[in-house]
């Protein structure tokens, strides 16, 4: 038995015939008024033609509305392509009853009235053609690429080719920020303002919360056995699969991103500050820093470009990320350390508000780097372990707002630093093996919170068969 | 086209596409929704294929002290001074269990213990003493710093599955090493030196062999392998240019059969030519790096001095700990030592106070060394072998003399530095150092906390293979919270 939905997925199949024939009919009055004589035979093709003609429009209206009932479509373009199909039927029917009778003489009216029928019979097919040709591949599918002036004629503004980027700031909703855009790219075209298909719209959050001819698209809080989750997990050959095979797909990250925000309630309003995000979807989300404290003054993320890193990273410095959801830097020079001068330090500034652990051991730095790591308040961790800085210069360090750990092992380092590090409110610990400094002015360091580290100092023997001969390595100085 | 190639093409073509998507890590949502878009900022700042670790580290690389043989706890770090009462008696049935034994000793009718003759000091630590016999005065006296672990465990009963558990996971062959595992996940620091770098150093009692394979990158692509730095001589064969080549010379030389590479390449897509490529680059670079790093006359005296006399010696244990230094500072993730030697089956007095006395002094100083340029907080140390001894004795037991044959049920490992607590020994053998009483430490465990020094969660550093996800701690390891500072 042949199913309905079959006979009515024949209807992108039939309705070219009275497309052809159209022109087909246009072209014999062309052709029939520079040939006066045979009106007999084009007599006869006409109504031959318009018969044809008549039969197929009905046939591809028939279909249409067969297949309209199996997609279960709504809205303007559905509904405009629907009633110019209809005109066309109309005017069908009456092309061919025009050209039945026989035509004893050429009466002129009535050829005025059969082109008349014939001119509107190629404008209702056009535009139904056209209002089809949108509902297949999108509303703006013949306007993207036309001339300009014509653009306004054959569609709504194309959507740009290139959107900018998504400006994200820490307080922006998971929904605005995330889903919507993913339901924009990939689903709007078929479930958005222009198109319901199944009566589903995905455009709005209450659309989507409003579900579709077959119930609700999804469960808010439990994606597993939300439809749209189904479906959209659904192999790319299964029919039911989500988007259709042939679209844009959506990428292993955007479902993730939708299953996640469905289960934690498909919420219009969370914040990415207040949602708990799970660790595999931090990639997919902007850096926004501390994302547990709900603070509104978090500064927003620091766009590194690669125009400001290539230059560096070409010069072989080692700029890497701390942890991958974070946006502190750590710097390191191991490949270049005898080339790198102030003047190499100098162009790291831009980075400043990300360079948390930066390691100049071994370079050639004078005190002017250490004016310039002076404006990098960021900095949690300086290494200037066999440095000849001087004591000087650690001066321009003093009152440095987030310094933790700082390395001065084999420097020239003495007593006369100690002020300055005393100054560092945030600073933990102090590597001063190697140094200058004296025991009693590590005495000051030390209390209350500063641990200062210098050579190991070697254990004590507590007790034992036998105290072994020990030759204990020197204590460091 | 022929199937057969064919199938080979698609499969390398697979494989190229699935090693390129485990580096698209990190991308900020707003490039995924623009695909069109330029890529984000983010790729110059990714290092390896995670990027960066999934914590900030508290270790930024790891230098690893590999025995290699199985040093005997029970004369080194175990006291256990209720056997020297027991000596010559027979280890109890009850405390040997079901136990296998290697074929050396299955035809052995007695098991006698053989207590230490070495005397054992208790050295003050941040517990309540550490007890080190008198063959390790110097890394004794780094107790404050060290944290003793008494109870790993292991299954493997012999060298080469031992080893290879140990560096890959795995007691059979094929799996990438640890080095391998960090030098694909976290990258490079240094672009002109390997990410892991291996040195063998030969040792005085009875050797065993060891081979490339423990330090192959397995399934992962092969740039990720341990480069061996050869012990004598120059430290990489054929790396400096042959008389009448310029550097010039070589880079042009260099760039053409890259040319040619890439042209097989785009060919066949075989991601292994993009290895051999990464690593003609690296040889490059390297020929520049190696000899500066390898001329340690720019050391001061007093440095040399805490490793040692051996230390201007290449190829000792002493010369590859201060090489490892110089490693560690130049950027270089992991490096790994191997000394040999430790396999004391017979003889076992003799050849180990030979073999302790070769390490001792170097292993301490390293640590002094690190330690007073502030580095020892940031570079994690691990010493250790591939299992134990037994408390029994192998061969003929003498006052004198005694042997000690495989044991996997406990051995002693220390760390050091890197986010390990210092100065505390933990887990606790039985009086027999035979079973573990408390606090026991697989294999796994150990990885998965090395790991989380790092910064790298051992469960989200995979690769797929063969149809599932390898990770170097395969389906197990715990990371132990009390060894983290």
């Amino acid at each position: 038995m042949i199913q309905w939905q079959f006979i009515g997925r024949l209807h992108p199949l039939v309705l070219h015939l009275p497309i052809g024939l159209v022109f087909g009919l246009l072209l014999i009055e062309a052709i029939a008024i520079f040939t006066p004589g045979d009106t007999q035979m084009w007599q006869r093709c006409r109504r031959g033609f318009a018969a044809l003609f008549a039969l197929s429009a009905v046939a591809a209206a028939g279909t249409g509305y067969l297949l309209s009932l199996e997609s279960q479509s709504t809205g303007d373009t559905v509904r405009r392509h629907m009633w110019l199909g209809l005109a066309v039927v109309v005017l069908s029917l009456l092309l061919a009853t025009l050209t039945s009778q026989s035509q004893a003489s050429r009466s002129h009216a009535r050829s005025f009235l059969r082109i008349a029928v014939l001119l509107g019979l190629l404008t209702t097919t056009s535009a139904t053609g056209h209002y089809g040709g949108q509902l297949t591949h999108g509303p703006s599918f013949l306007s993207a690429y036309a001339p300009t002036w014509l653009q306004p004629l054959l569609g709504p503004e194309p959507v740009p080719q290139e959107a900018t980027p998504v400006p994200m700031e820490p307080a922006a909703t998971v929904y605005a920020g995330v889903i919507q855009p993913i339901f924009a790219d990939h689903c709007s075209a078929c479930h958005g303002s222009d198109r319901q298909r199944g009566r589903l719209a995905l455009h709005t959050h209450e659309a989507i919360s409003a579900g579709g001819a077959s119930g609700p698209a999804m469960l808010p809080g439990n994606a597993q056995e939300s439809v749209l989750m189904q479906r959209i997990r659904l192999p790319l050959e299964e029919a039911g699969h989500m988007p259709p095979a042939g679209k844009s797909q959506l990428a292993p990250g955007e479902v993730s991103a939708l299953a996640w925000w469905i289960d934690q309630g498909a919420s219009i309003d969370a914040t990415l500050n207040t949602s708990e995000v799970p660790a595999e979807l931090n990639e997919l989300l902007p850096e926004t820093g501390d994302q547990d404290t709900q603070t509104d003054d978090v500064a927003p993320p620091v766009m590194i470009d690669d125009e400001l890193l290539q230059p560096l990273i070409d010069k072989q410095i080692s700029i890497q990320r701390i942890e991958q959801t974070g946006q502190q830097l750590w710097i390191a020079f191991p490949a270049i350390a005898d080339q790198v001068t102030d003047d190499t330090i100098q162009e790291l500034l831009p980075l400043a508000p990300v360079i948390a652990w930066l390691d100049l051991s071994n370079t050639s730095i004078t005190a002017q780097t250490l004016a310039i790591v002076a404006r990098m308040p960021a900095l949690v961790e300086l290494d200037l372990r066999q440095t000849a800085i001087t004591p000087d210069a650690l001066r321009h360090l003093a009152n440095h707002p987030n310094m933790e750990r700082l390395n001065l092992s084999l420097t020239e380092m003495d007593d006369r630093i100690i002020e300055t590090l005393l100054s560092m409110p945030r600073l933990k610990r102090l590597y001063l093996g190697g140094t200058q400094v004296t025991p009693a002015a590590i005495k000051r360091l030390s209390a209350p919170r500063i641990e200062v580290i210098g050579a190991a100092l070697p254990s004590e023997v507590l007790e034992g068969e036998d105290s072994p001969d020990v030759n204990l390595p020197k204590l460091g100085g | 086209m022929d199937p057969l190639e064919n199938y080979y093409r698609q499969m390398t073509r697979r494989s190229f596409f699935r090693r390129t998507a485990t580096g698209i890590g990190g991308l900020a949502l707003g490039s995924l929704m623009n695909a069109s878009a330029a890529p984000a900022s983010t790729d110059l700042l990714q290092r390896g294929a995670l990027g960066a670790g999934h914590m900030a580290p508290k270790a930024k690389r790891i230098i690893y002290l590999f025995q290699n043989g199985a040093p005997a706890q029970q004369d080194l770090f175990d006291y256990k001074p209720g056997l020297i009462d027991r000596f010559d008696q027979d280890l109890p049935d009850s405390i040997r269990g079901e136990q296998r034994v290697t074929g050396m000793t299955s035809g052995q009718e007695r098991f006698p213990i053989a207590p230490s003759i070495f005397k054992f000091s208790k050295y003050r630590n941040q517990m309540d003493g550490l007890w080190v016999s008198e063959l390790y005065p110097h890394t004794a006296a780094m107790a404050n710093e060290i944290c003793v672990i008494h109870t790993l465990h292991t299954e493997a009963i012999n060298h080469e599955p031992g080893i290879t558990f140990l560096q890959t996971g795995n007691q059979q062959p094929g799996r990438p090493s640890m080095g391998s595992w960090l030098s694909y996940g976290l990258g490079r620091v240094n672009e002109n030196l390997p990410a892991f770098v291996v040195m063998i150093s030969q040792g005085f009692g009875n050797m065993q062999a060891i081979s490339n394979r423990l330090w192959s990158s397995g399934f992962l692509p092969s740039e990720h392998q341990g480069v061996n730095f050869r012990g004598s001589g120059d430290p990489v064969l054929f790396l400096s240019d042959p008389k009448g080549i310029t550097r010039a010379d070589r880079r042009r030389m260099l760039d053409a059969v890259a040319q040619l590479n890439q042209q097989e390449f785009t060919k066949t897509q075989d991601p292994e030519i993009l290895a051999r490529i990464a690593q003609y680059e690296m040889a490059y670079r390297m020929q520049m790096s190696v000899p500066e790093l390898t001329n340690i006359q720019t050391e001061s005296q007093e440095t040399l001095d805490l490793y040692g006399p051996a230390v201007q010696k290449p190829g000792s244990f002493a010369y590859n700990c201060l090489m490892a230094r110089r490693l560690a500072e130049r950027g270089v993730r992991f490096i790994q030592l191997y000394n040999r030697g430790w396999d004391q089956h017979g003889n076992l007095p003799n050849e180990i106070s030979k073999q302790a006395q070769a390490t001792d002094q170097p292993q301490a100083g390293l640590l002094q060394d690190l330690k007073q340029r502030g580095m020892l907080d940031e570079t994690l140390v691990v010493w250790g072998g591939e299992f134990g001894r037994t408390t029994y004795c192998q061969g003929r037991l003498t006052k004198t003399t005694y042997g000690r044959d495989h044991h996997p049920r406990c051995f002693t490992v220390w760390m050091a530095g890197g986010g390990v607590q210092p100065g505390i020994s933990y887990g606790k053998t039985d009086d027999y150092c035979y079973n573990i009483v408390e606090n026991g430490v697989s294999v796994h465990d150990f990885h998965a906390t090395i790991m989380h020094l790092l910064g790298i969660d051992h469960e989200r550093l995979t690769y797929r293979y063969q149809g599932r996800d390898f990770r170097l701690t395969d389906v197990a390891g715990n990371v132990i919270t009390d060894l983290l500072a």
